[in-house]
């Protein structure tokens, strides 16, 4: 077929064998979604008549209001939390988390609650998340746990650079002003740093976009390889992720230093949190997410018991409650989850819980709104 | 048009299938068509100024050679720099020097706008096809080289896609012969230019692009939040992604070329490797480094360009004057305002000087030891000195990088971290792969390259680099030095 058995020993073979290895790989994907709570945590975002009450996009929000406007627009409370909300350990088909049982229990008050969680998320999201929402709907309260793990993340996602929002930030800078990572990426007209909104951003506004898109679409339309792209490249980001802790004895118990610039950042996030909830006369439950107590926890304690102690110290300060909810969740709803290095067995899983761990904690959100008779 | 996109591929594919069908002369004129095609994706507008720029120095050229009177000659070559250099001015530079303009005014009091609030789009790539087509004039004007007679033949070296936007800066003498001989199909060219393009795009969409996200997110944080280690890795990992962005940009041009038997030099070579900042500058951008000796750094110390030796800037001889020292400054500031309209770019050129004549100065006291012993530990010292060079490339404010480098002489601001442990992480492994990938190249590569074990590494290779490429090509970003 061709001229020179190196033609097909350098161009015909590697191409071959280069997809031969994709289409191998592909056969073990786990869904991106799924990829960082580790097998044996699933998530679920519950919705109702088809309109999601639980999100980790904020660009669903429009289709998450329109479920709640067609409802019939009932006082609704926001809860906003990092992938403990919809992660839920040993998940069995039937199974809610706590955002889907809070909103059963609020059909009672004819109230509901809403939900918005993302995975790794930090305290500057959960900000920037808040404002998004609350220009979006009329929140009647607010949910928020405050978790350590959280302050060691950094970044805005790039589902969060949505025009729309980073309009009210530049409009509310107020609350932004004072933390220096957004500050300079708002300085850039964007909400992420690099301003890579999607796959197209090179060829953004170039005569190029056009004719790249449609050839992107048609690829997807006839090839699974280049559709599951998205996946293969969590998954392999995830190989290497666990390659890294086999190498270097990296487990869930491994303890995790607080990171000073980060924890700044985040901390300042949620001090503004607590500001514009003030300024804007919303409700605010805080709480110290429920930890599992059967095993030391994966923080360094000193700085951990800090954290904690300036949480419940500044939520005091600006009169809003703050639950402690560290020891609500008993040893049987916690779990355990794929081990996150190869040949790693199972390890303990710190931050999800199973079914039951999400009941508890919706019926103490439950019986705190009503002490506080948010009505 | 981006290379790391579908549709290059499917142009480049259709490109080399034309080339090879059609006889020299329509060659030609396919390669400038597409090639304005190729530009015209990003802008089509402005494909109209690279026409100019061809018209320009092509008749400029020719008038020169036509003449013999020193003065005539002379005049059209200025005629030929003011005109390009102008361009070049009012598209990169003319908004920061009436910022600079009015913050001067208004330090002292003087609240005046010299010119309306200016909107203008950098065209993409002006920067490098201004130097080629200077290049050229100034070349026919030392009689170096003869004016090419075919406008066809010029558009097409000046228009060449595959160099078009981001170098390597070529030269006509090296290039034009290229196009005007008869080439013949080779199998080989195809297979160079494929395993050039394959390593260009790993480079670029599996590395470059997945470190951009770590640079990006490091440099937005205040410096106050930044440890002076934290500064030491975001350093190494920008020199990480530039030199992998523009080596991969490097890699494809000269695969594309190579698909057409046309053959570029070489723009890189392990530079990270260099044991000095003189070394350094052998092995990064090696045509701007050479370019701007010829036509920019030996016009200023009065002595006259060699073409047959390539020397680097820093081993001029008799450049230890004052004369040569002033020259090697300026030429350096210049190399950086090239890069930007920014203080921080002056900045980065002016430390470059720096490194090199702290070399000079030094160098002489080693030259004793071992040769093995001297090369180690002038890679030991130079390395992150090199790396450091990158702070003011990558920030935008001459402030910052006075905080930034300030911090890295702050011996506090060495007892902790800042960034959350990957980024040290993969700066290490980068370093320690880039070394690795280095002794194979220059120990084992040479051994095993017409063994099977060598053909079996090849493929293996090659296979696992088409398969990250398929999965990673995304346009989600251009290459760093489209913008200069």
């Amino acid at each position: 077929m061709f001229k020179s058995p190196t033609v097909f020993v350098n161009i015909v073979l590697p191409i071959l064998l280069g997809i031969g290895l994709l289409y191998f790989y592909q056969q073990r994907l786990r869904s991106a979604a799924d990829l960082g709570l580790g097998e044996g945590t699933s998530s679920y975002f519950p919705s109702v008549n088809n309109s999601p009450i639980h999100i980790t996009d904020p660009q669903l929000t429009d289709s998450m209001v329109a479920g709640w406007k067609a409802r019939g627009s009932r006082p609704v409370y926001l809860w906003q939390g990092n992938s403990q909300l919809h992660g839920v350990n040993q998940y069995k088909a039937g199974q809610v988390n706590c955002i889907e049982f809070l909103f059963n229990k609020l059909n009672d008050r004819h109230e509901e609650v809403l939900g918005a969680s993302y995975p790794n998320g930090n305290m500057q999201e959960f900000l920037l998340s808040l404002l998004y929402l609350h220009h979006k709907f009329p929140i009647w309260g607010f949910i928020q746990p405050v978790f350590y793990d959280d302050m060691r993340e950094d970044g805005i996602r790039a589902e969060m650079n949505i025009p729309d929002l980073l309009k009210k930030v530049k409009e509310d800078s107020l609350y932004f002003n004072n933390i220096p990572s957004i500050k300079s990426m708002v300085s850039n007209d964007s909400l992420i740093a690099g301003v890579k909104a999607d796959n197209f951003s090179g060829i953004h506004a170039t005569a190029q976009e056009q004719s790249e898109r449609w050839l992107d679409k048609q690829l997807e339309n006839t090839w699974g390889i280049w559709k599951n792209r998205p996946d293969i490249r969590g998954n392999l980001f995830n190989d290497v992720y666990k390659l890294r802790n086999m190498a270097l004895g990296i487990k869930a118990n491994t303890i995790r230093k607080m990171i000073p610039g980060r924890y700044a950042d985040n901390y300042q996030a949620f001090l503004n949190m607590l500001k514009f909830c003030k300024d804007h006369q919303l409700p605010l439950i805080i709480y110290i997410p429920p930890l599992r107590n059967d095993v030391s926890p994966p923080y360094n304690l000193t700085e951990y018991n800090n954290f904690k102690a300036q949480v419940i110290h500044d939520c005091e300060t600006s009169n809003v409650i703050c639950l402690n909810l560290e020891n609500l969740v008993p040893v049987q709803y916690w779990g355990v989850k794929q081990g996150t290095s190869f040949g790693g067995g199972t390890e303990i899983d710190f931050m999800h819980f199973q079914q039951g761990g999400h009941q508890l904690i919706a019926d103490t959100i439950y019986q705190t709104i009503g002490k506080l008779g948010f009505k | 048009m981006i290379f790391n996109s579908i549709t290059f591929l499917i142009f480049l594919v259709l490109v080399v299938i034309l080339y090879w069908r059609l006889p020299r002369l329509a060659r030609l004129w396919m390669i400038s068509i597409m090639s304005l095609v190729f530009y015209g994706f990003w802008k089509p507008q402005y494909t109209l100024l690279l026409i100019f720029a061809a018209v320009l120095d092509f008749f400029v050229a020719r008038e020169i050679d036509k003449r013999q009177e020193k003065r005539s000659r002379r005049n059209f070559l200025i005629l030929s720099l003011v005109l390009n250099i102008g361009i070049l001015v009012y598209f990169k530079y003319l908004i920061f020097f009436k910022d600079n303009l009015e913050s001067v005014l208004n330090s002292f009091g003087s609240n005046t706008h010299i010119l309306p609030h200016l909107k203008i789009i950098l065209p993409i790539g002006i920067s490098f096809y201004t130097f080629e087509t200077i290049s050229y004039t100034v070349d026919v004007y030392r009689r170096h080289i003869k004016p090419e007679k075919s406008f066809i033949s010029y558009l097409s070296f000046l228009v060449y896609f595959p160099h078009l936007i981001a170098g390597p800066v070529l030269r006509a003498a090296d290039i034009l012969p290229q196009f005007d001989n008869r080439r013949i199909f080779n199998w080989t060219h195809i297979i160079e230019g494929f395993k050039r393009i394959v390593y260009g795009l790993f480079l670029k969409v599996v590395l470059a692009d997945n470190i951009s996200p770590l640079v990006d997110q490091g440099f937005a944080l205040h410096a106050s939040a930044l440890s002076a280690i934290d500064i030491w890795t975001l350093a190494f990992l920008f020199g990480f992604q530039i030199y992998f962005d523009f080596c991969a940009y490097s890699h494809i041009a000269i695969g594309c070329a190579r698909l057409m038997g046309i053959e570029f030099f070489e723009n890189f070579n392990f530079p990270y490797m260099a044991v000095s900042p003189k070394a350094f500058w052998k092995r990064w951008h090696i045509s701007l480094s050479n370019w701007i000796k010829d036509y920019l750094y030996l016009p200023l110390t009065g002595k006259k360009v060699s073409y047959d030796k390539q020397e680097a800037i820093s081993e001029i001889k008799n450049s230890n004057s004052i004369k040569g020292y002033a020259a090697l400054f300026a030429t350096w500031a210049l190399m950086g305002f090239w890069h930007g309209a920014n203080w921080t770019f002056v900045v980065w050129g002016l430390y470059h000087a720096l490194l090199v004549t702290i070399h000079r100065f030094t160098s002489p006291y080693f030259k004793g030891l071992n040769k093995k012993v001297r090369d180690i530990s002038g890679w030991c010292i130079s390395l992150p000195f090199l790396m450091l060079g990158w702070i003011p490339f990558r920030v935008t404010q001459l402030s910052t990088v006075g905080e930034y480098f300030k911090k890295t002489i702050n011996w506090h601001a060495y007892t902790w971290l800042g960034m959350r442990e990957n980024v040290y992480l993969i700066t290490f492994i980068t370093l320690l792969l880039i070394i690795i990938s280095y002794l194979l190249t220059t120990y084992v590569k040479p051994r095993i390259e017409n063994t099977f074990i060598g053909q079996l590494s090849n493929v293996v290779i090659l296979s696992i680099s088409v398969a990250l490429v398929i999965v990673f090509l995304r346009p989600i970003s251009q290459f760093i030095y489209f913008q200069f």
